[in-house]
């Protein structure tokens, strides 16, 4: 018998984790927290190093014999390929300007989602092998031995990091952690560990080209439903071409807008636009997916996945290629496209709208060009009959993807379109949003539902300045440019934010598209009613 | 003198106390960021609890109460503390703690006017409270595994409908039965 404890102390049995240090801490795998582990056979046909069985809640991890060496080795090789690595090892001063700007640190209040100590996980290990100071004072230099306990650590924080890039922004030296989460990523791979919901698209892709794994007979079908729907709100039939060669343009999106809600709207959406302005463009069946996991992965599988791209622009003759809305695709395109798959092939041209005449010098080497960047230049050109008061139900705010905002830069042109397609238009607060925004809290393939707890812990900011427009300025809609958006935001909206409904931009836009020949519309693109505009 | 009185006397005492247990409850480094950081967006875990605190006493207080306000202010502690790292218990218990820090803060008080019918009254408040938190904890938590399903069934939207044309029927639905032997 014992005596039942008070109220206090039954909540006071936190883990004391401050008081023991955090180099003597250990993570605890509660279900929940931790990604499901990648499938042996998808590891083994991609080739990927020691596929082996494990899971994180297991005490052993079946790591191959040699594991230290293996990351000591993994370790040198990239601090030698990576100048930047070394850098961000060797010269951050601990002034905690990054600390509490990480949204898993502002959502789970755990330390060690500080990007500070995030980094430090990392540098611990490098100080004590590959600095002397590490070598010689051990502890004393902020350095500490290899063990099991620490790779179970790295695996859990380096997947609690979305690689977003928000800590980057405060750091008055620049230290960009998520490249040290992809490197960290990367030397988990080493051993063999890496997580399903990631793998298996990379599997996918590798094989089909998308996430999905889609054969191309299929993918076309799904794109022919979405026509039908076109069909029945605009009585205006599409026929979008398929692996056509001879086209200006190719356009590749993430396959997530083919077959995800609320994704399949924004897709409809493109095609009602290149109809209505005549693009002469195709679609591609084997550049079926604009997303990469792969650059959630390791450096090499970004570039494999990514060089379909142009090979099918080779392939199809096209000039130039038209990316869909999405996050990382642009941060891989715009930020290592060149060094991965340039140079482009030689018949690509500098992209220049066929609409208005406008060369977009920025694209100049990759010749890719996001659509935000084309829409907005064929509103600014006047080139598009355009109907806002059909969003006019709508109260819209904007949620900058980190990758477009701080991977690009790409924060006014989808304000501008937004601002264009709807009458109804507030920003959330100014330290949430643009080059400051705040992460969905599922990207860099985190976005599975085996961790919705910690991708709620991730999304709490972003989730409190939303619900902070809703309350204050009746928010009933986010719109968003990227892929994983729409599949994190819906969620993080039913939790933080009750009632707030999420929608790609170019949905929005065909919402308001005044279509030649198009029938009275009575209907948005999701076959619900436009208030006010029912029939007569 | 009665315990509305002592209540208002050393409100900001009391849901000062509160609030820094209920900050003690996440790790110790992270309690400075909480207490000290003002913003409501770059902190809105600390903005959050300090803000329902003051919703939530007033509430315990006195007798009038405006319940969708009070209950928006324990959903707004709870939907945050349902999803981070805490047994149902830790999520939910912080509401019992204000009796602990009323208790300490007014004992002599409460003996010396003779309050203790009254201090009673109060904490039976606090149980109503707790009770509504009860409830929160337990729709945020079925929100979230709703959550999942729906997410599966976003993703897979379009494949479902092409299956369901193949099939001619809607996924799920069992094949149609086979005669008995
Ligand atoms: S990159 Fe983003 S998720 Fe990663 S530590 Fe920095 S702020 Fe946090
Ligand atoms: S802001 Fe930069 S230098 Fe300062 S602690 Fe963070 S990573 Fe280190």
């Amino acid at each position: 018998m014992s005596k039942l404890p008070t109220p206090d102390k039954l909540i006071a049995t936190i883990p004391a984790f401050p008081m023991e240090g955090w180099m003597d801490t250990k993570p605890d795998f509660k279900p929940g927290t931790w990604c499901y582990p990648a499938k042996v056979d998808n590891m083994k046909a991609l080739g990927m190093p020691n596929p082996h069985e494990w899971s994180a809640d297991q005490e052993d991890w079946n790591l191959p014999e040699n594991w230290e060496e293996i990351i000591y080795e993994g370790l040198k090789s990239r601090l030698a390929k990576h100048r930047s690595l070394k850098v961000f090892m060797d010269i951050c001063v601990r002034c905690g300007a990054c600390a509490d700007k990480c949204h898993f640190f502002i959502g789970t209040g755990d330390p060690k989602n500080m990007p500070v100590l995030r980094a430090e996980l990392l540098r611990s290990v490098y100080r004590r092998d590959f600095t002397t100071a590490g070598k010689l004072l051990g502890k004393l230099a902020g350095a500490r031995k290899l063990d099991k306990d620490v790779i179970k650590e790295w695996f859990y924080y380096f997947y609690q990091c979305t690689e977003c890039r928000r800590c980057s922004l405060f750091c008055p030296y620049g230290i960009d952690t998520a490249e040290i989460t992809a490197i960290a990523r990367e030397l988990l791979h080493e051993l063999g560990l890496g997580i399903h919901w990631i793998m298996e698209p990379v599997f996918n892709c590798n094989r089909t080209g998308n996430h999905l794994g889609i054969q191309p007979h299929a993918f076309k079908e799904i794109v022919e439903f979405l026509c039908e729907d076109i069909e029945t709100v605009t009585g205006i039939k599409i026929n979008p071409p398929f692996n056509e060669k001879g086209h200006e343009i190719v356009f590749i999106t993430p396959s997530g807008d083919v077959f995800a809600d609320p994704g399949i709207y924004t897709f409809m959406g493109y095609l009602m636009l290149f109809h209505e302005i005549g693009l002469d463009y195709t679609l591609s069946t084997y550049a079926s997916e604009g997303g990469n996991f792969g650059s959630f992965t390791t450096f090499d599988m970004a570039k494999k996945l990514n060089a379909k791209m142009y090979a099918e622009a080779e392939r199809l003759g096209s000039k130039w290629i038209l990316g869909g809305e999405c996050g990382h695709m642009w941060r891989v395109v715009h930020q290592y496209m060149d060094t991965f798959n340039g140079p482009t092939p030689p018949k690509m041209e500098v992209p220049r709208s066929p609409i208005t005449g406008t060369v977009f010098k920025n694209a100049a080497s990759t010749k890719m060009v996001h659509i935000a960047e084309f829409t907005a230049d064929l509103i600014k050109h006047n080139k598009l009959r355009l109907d806002p008061s059909r969003n006019d139900h709508l109260t819209v705010t904007f949620h900058d993807s980190c990758n477009p905002a701080r991977g690009m830069g790409l924060l006014d042109e989808p304000r501008y379109v937004l601002q264009n397609v709807c009458n109804n238009y507030v920003d959330m607060p100014e330290n949430t949003i643009r080059e400051q925004t705040f992460c969905c809290g599922g990207g860099s393939g985190l976005n599975t539902d085996e961790i919705m707890e910690i991708r709620m812990r991730g999304g709490l900011p972003r989730g409190n300045a939303l619900r902070y427009v809703q309350q204050k300025h009746g928010v009933n809609t986010m719109a968003c440019i990227c892929a994983i958006d729409r599949a994190t935001l819906p969620p993080l909206a039913n939790y933080w934010a009750p009632g707030v409904t999420v929608y790609g931009t170019h949905e929005l836009v065909a919402n308001a598209l005044v279509m030649r020949g198009e029938q009275k519309r009575t209907m948005d693109l999701r076959q619900e009613e436009l208030p006010g505009m029912e029939d007569e | 003198m009665t315990i509305r009185d002592l209540l208002a006397e050393h409100k900001d005492a009391i849901i000062h106390k509160w609030i820094d247990a209920m900050y003690g409850t996440y790790p110790f480094d992270t309690v400075g960021f909480l207490r000290s950081s003002r913003d409501q967006f770059s902190n809105p875990v600390g903005h959050t609890t300090a803000a329902s605190a003051v919703v939530i006493f007033d509430a315990i207080a006195g007798d009038d109460v405006d319940e969708a306000r009070l209950s928006e202010a324990i959903e707004d502690v709870i939907r945050i503390r349902a999803i981070q790292n805490f047994s149902p218990e830790q999520a939910v218990g912080v509401l019992f703690v204000l009796k602990t820090v009323l208790r300490k803060m007014l004992r002599a008080a409460i003996v010396q006017h003779g309050l203790h019918d009254e201090q009673l009254e109060v904490e039976s408040r606090i149980d109503t409270v707790a009770l509504m938190a009860f409830g929160k904890y337990a729709a945020c938590r079925e929100r979230l595994h709703m959550m999942k399903v729906d997410d599966f069934k976003r993703g897979y939207a379009q494949l479902l409908r092409r299956a369901e044309r193949i099939l001619d029927k809607p996924v799920g639905e069992p094949d149609t039965q086979k005669p008995i032997a």
